[in-house]
């Protein structure tokens, strides 16, 4: 008797549901594509490049994911747009010799308050992130106007005493620039340990759980320019030249090294970013 | 009386519910409550590091509606050293004696627990921290996890009395006498000529420093008696 009563309600309500339907749309149009944009303007200097600082280490076992995260983006926004660094201190690394980890890697893995990894921070915007937030971040970054230009010239390397030598040229533009100038050297291509995810949920990773011929790229290698960076004021139109030099360890291959220059400030974050081999190929 | 019937009836069938919508997996083996599951360390010379990083076990989600997996570790004893990267996708080394983690499940989807020792090279010993597991905010199940790093070399012999021990750790053999009584520790080279000997008592270290690699027996001598006796490997 129930029923009956509340069937004047149902089956109306089950009429309404027959009029309603999903659009059948072509496979081709389900998504829409957006054009990523120079970006950059306002500026004689075109679009910033993005640093990301992947906070990592050999005993992190999801590491390995966010620098497919950073491959990815590199591959989206071009090599030389998006410059990441890894930087291996603290908690789930291993000491150099053997391992990654160095002095100063330490020293900013600690000042950040890096407690868990992977972790990211992205163009020093103040906010360690998830690597699945990383995306986002550098899209909000990667269109804005480079206010700064850099560049490292007079690349000098002395095999026998092993001193790398080079020029930092930092320009402003109309805007002119106040902050900090950052040089440290990255090397890429060094084949050591790393603890890897879990093989049945992303099988191209070993079984084992590790691998001991991992490639590791960008790792930082050393802090050229003071800890913090270099005081840089640039009033408009400005520009300054500095001269860095600094004694590469024995192990380090030079021919997989770079610099990277980051001018940055508190207030708007990294204000322009570049990486460049050290030996140009 | 009726009344706590029922609602004894109604606990027993929400907590059977939970049980059927998760699963808890070592390998082929199903966890239940009260489990205990055993990992063993291997190590890497070349680096030199002890690996002990099991994924497992595995929380299931085997319903098919979205649920909340909470999982709580404490560590058995506060010199236990762990990192944990399971459950959500970050590392971290365990800094207290509890740590909780959560992550919502997908209908089939899982996670791992991925909690790793970190285990000192040469210095032998097992960790072991108590698992609880909460599923939609009801309680699950419990479960303790131990990570075994024995000497690969040989293991620890130990006294008839149960008074005297020892092992290889690292280069030195590593002793323990529950007394301070007197005992000769002497170390045999395999053609039997004495090679090292130390009046020891209480605990400490026969160091095998300089020693050339090779298979070594040793035994403990208490008032001209053989007590205890073993073999090592000096690599």
């Amino acid at each position: 008797m129930t029923f009956t009563k509340y069937i004047k309600y149902i089956l109306p309500a089950i009429f309404l549901l027959t009029l309603c339907a999903c659009d059948e749309i072509d496979e081709q149009d389900r998504f829409q594509k957006v054009e990523i944009t120079s970006g950059g303007e306002g500026s004689d200097f075109g679009a910033k490049n993005v640093l990301i600082e992947d906070f990592t280490g050999q005993r992190c076992i999801n590491c390995p994911l966010a620098t497919n995260t950073i491959s990815t983006l590199q591959e989206t926004f071009g090599h030389d747009r998006v410059i990441p660094v890894a930087i291996h201190g603290g908690d789930l690394t291993l000491a150099a010799p053997t391992g990654l980890a160095n002095a100063i890697g330490n020293t900013y893995t600690t000042e950040r308050g890096v407690s868990s990894k992977p972790k990211g921070e992205v163009d020093r915007t103040g906010q360690l992130l998830d690597q699945e937030k990383w995306g986002t971040a550098v899209l909000e970054r990667i269109a804005m106007a480079a206010h700064v230009k850099l560049g490292v010239e007079n690349v000098s390397f002395n095999a026998d005493t092993r001193e790398l030598s080079f020029n930092v040229n930092a320009e402003a533009d109309l805007t002119g620039a106040q902050g900090l100038l950052q040089v440290w050297l990255t090397e890429s291509h060094i084949r050591k340990y790393q603890a890897t995810p879990d093989h049945n949920r992303y099988p191209q990773y070993p079984a084992s759980g590790y691998d001991l011929n991992y490639e590791h790229n960008h790792v930082l290698r050393a802090c050229v320019s003071a800890k913090d960076g270099d005081a840089l004021a640039l009033v408009a139109g400005g520009s300054d030249t500095r001269a860095y030099k600094y004694i590469l360890e024995s192990d380090w291959v030079t021919d997989n090294m770079s610099v990277v220059v980051i001018a940055y400030n508190a207030a708007e974050g990294v204000l322009q970013v570049i990486e460049q081999p050290v030996q140009q190929p | 009386m009726k009344k706590i019937f029922t609602l004894s009836l109604l606990c027993l069938l929400s907590v059977a519910a939970a049980k059927a919508q998760l699963q808890i997996t070592n390998g082929t083996e199903e966890v239940t409550n009260g489990s205990v599951i055993t990992f063993t360390a291997t190590e890497i010379p070349e680096i030199p590091l002890v690996e002990c990083a099991p994924s497992a076990p595995k929380f299931t989600n085997v319903s098919g509606e979205k649920g909340t997996l909470k999982v709580t570790v404490k560590k058995n004893s506060l010199f236990d050293s762990f990192d944990w990267c399971g459950i959500t996708q970050q590392c971290e080394t365990m800094t207290g004696g509890t740590e909780t983690r959560t992550a919502e499940l997908a209908g089939g989807d899982y996670r791992t627990l991925d909690l790793h020792p970190n285990f000192k090279f040469g210095t032998y010993v097992t960790y072991s921290a108590t698992v609880t597991v909460y599923f939609n905010d009801k309680p699950f199940s419990t479960f303790m996890v131990q990570y075994v790093y024995a000497d690969p070399s040989g293991i620890e012999q130990v006294s008839a009395d149960g008074k005297s021990s020892v092992r290889l750790a690292g280069n030195a053999l590593r002793y323990a006498f529950a007394d301070n009584a007197q005992r000769t520790l002497d170390v045999y080279a395999a053609d039997g000529r004495l090679v090292r000997t130390a009046s020891v008592n209480g605990n400490g270290n026969l160091s095998l420093a300089g020693m050339p690699k090779g298979t070594y027996i040793y035994c403990v001598r208490e008032a001209g008696k053989n007590v205890l006796d073993g073999k090592c490997l000096v690599k």
